[in-house]
């Protein structure tokens, strides 16, 4: 079996790095909800995934990693941006 | 009831392990003074514009910690030239202050230029105001990431205040 299409990610978060595991055609709000589930946050709430090395544009949620060329070891970074009240 | 502060420094303790780990993307700085339950924080926006935070521990987390920006050519602390822009009132106009259920400063009870009066302190960690769901948002790296988030992204971070 080939496992050329599976990558190990790490996600840095507020509350602590997450590794994981995933197939490269993941799309990134599942990878999203993943991580929010392993920190203990409320899902629901808008977070957004970046590059570590682009820190300035969010990955779009419906896109699959792989669309972004995310292999095998990257780093990723998980944040909220919030609401104005 | 105030908290101890031997309890506050230890979850102080605890939490700024939690910030430096995440700060290390962000290039934050920390500077933590235990005796006074104060922390200075230094953060960049996206195009390197620096700021500062002074976090105010004293109760936490019985309440929310205070939150102010200090300008960093001055040094004086609350003014709107201390404070980023954004594009909605996150980072408020009236104190200035981060308008957010974590931050003492955006309650009227604690100080008169907060803008709510309508909010209670001891719901600061399952606030839902704004449809938000701030129990997501009650560690210092929590807060912290948040207001990155914020100086990090174009569409959000309009540069200074004032």
């Amino acid at each position: 079996m080939t496992t050329e299409h599976i990558i190990t990610i790490t996600v840095e978060t507020t509350r602590g790095t997450k590794t994981l595991t995933v197939e490269k055609t993941t799309k990134v709000s599942e990878v999203i909800a993943e991580v929010v589930a392993l920190c203990g946050f409320n899902p629901g709430d808008r977070f957004d995934l970046f590059l570590k090395a682009d820190l300035q544009n969010p990955l779009q949620p419906e896109r699959p990693l792989v669309s972004y060329h995310i292999e095998n070891g990257a780093i990723l970074v998980l944040s909220q941006v919030g609401s104005g009240v | 009831m105030a908290v101890d502060p031997a309890i506050t420094r230890e979850i102080l303790r605890a939490e700024l392990d939690a910030v430096r780990q995440y700060g290390r993307v962000h290039r934050w700085g920390t500077i933590p003074n235990f005796a006074s339950l104060q922390v200075l924080v230094t953060l960049y926006a996206h195009n390197d514009d620096l700021y500062i935070i002074e976090i105010t521990a004293d109760d936490y987390k019985e309440m929310p910690p205070l939150l102010e920006f200090v300008d960093p050519h001055t040094g004086e602390r609350g003014t709107p030239h201390a404070y980023p822009k954004g594009n909605d009132t996150f980072f408020h106009t009236s104190g200035p202050c981060i308008c957010a259920p974590f931050n003492r400063k955006a309650y009227k009870s604690f100080v008169q230029t907060g803008p709510h009066n309508d909010w209670t302190y001891g719901d600061w960690m399952r606030s839902k105001a704004n449809n938000f769901d701030w129990s997501n948002v009650t560690t210092l790296a929590d807060m912290l990431g948040m207001i990155q988030s914020r100086l990090s992204q174009p569409a959000q971070y309009q540069g200074r205040m004032g």
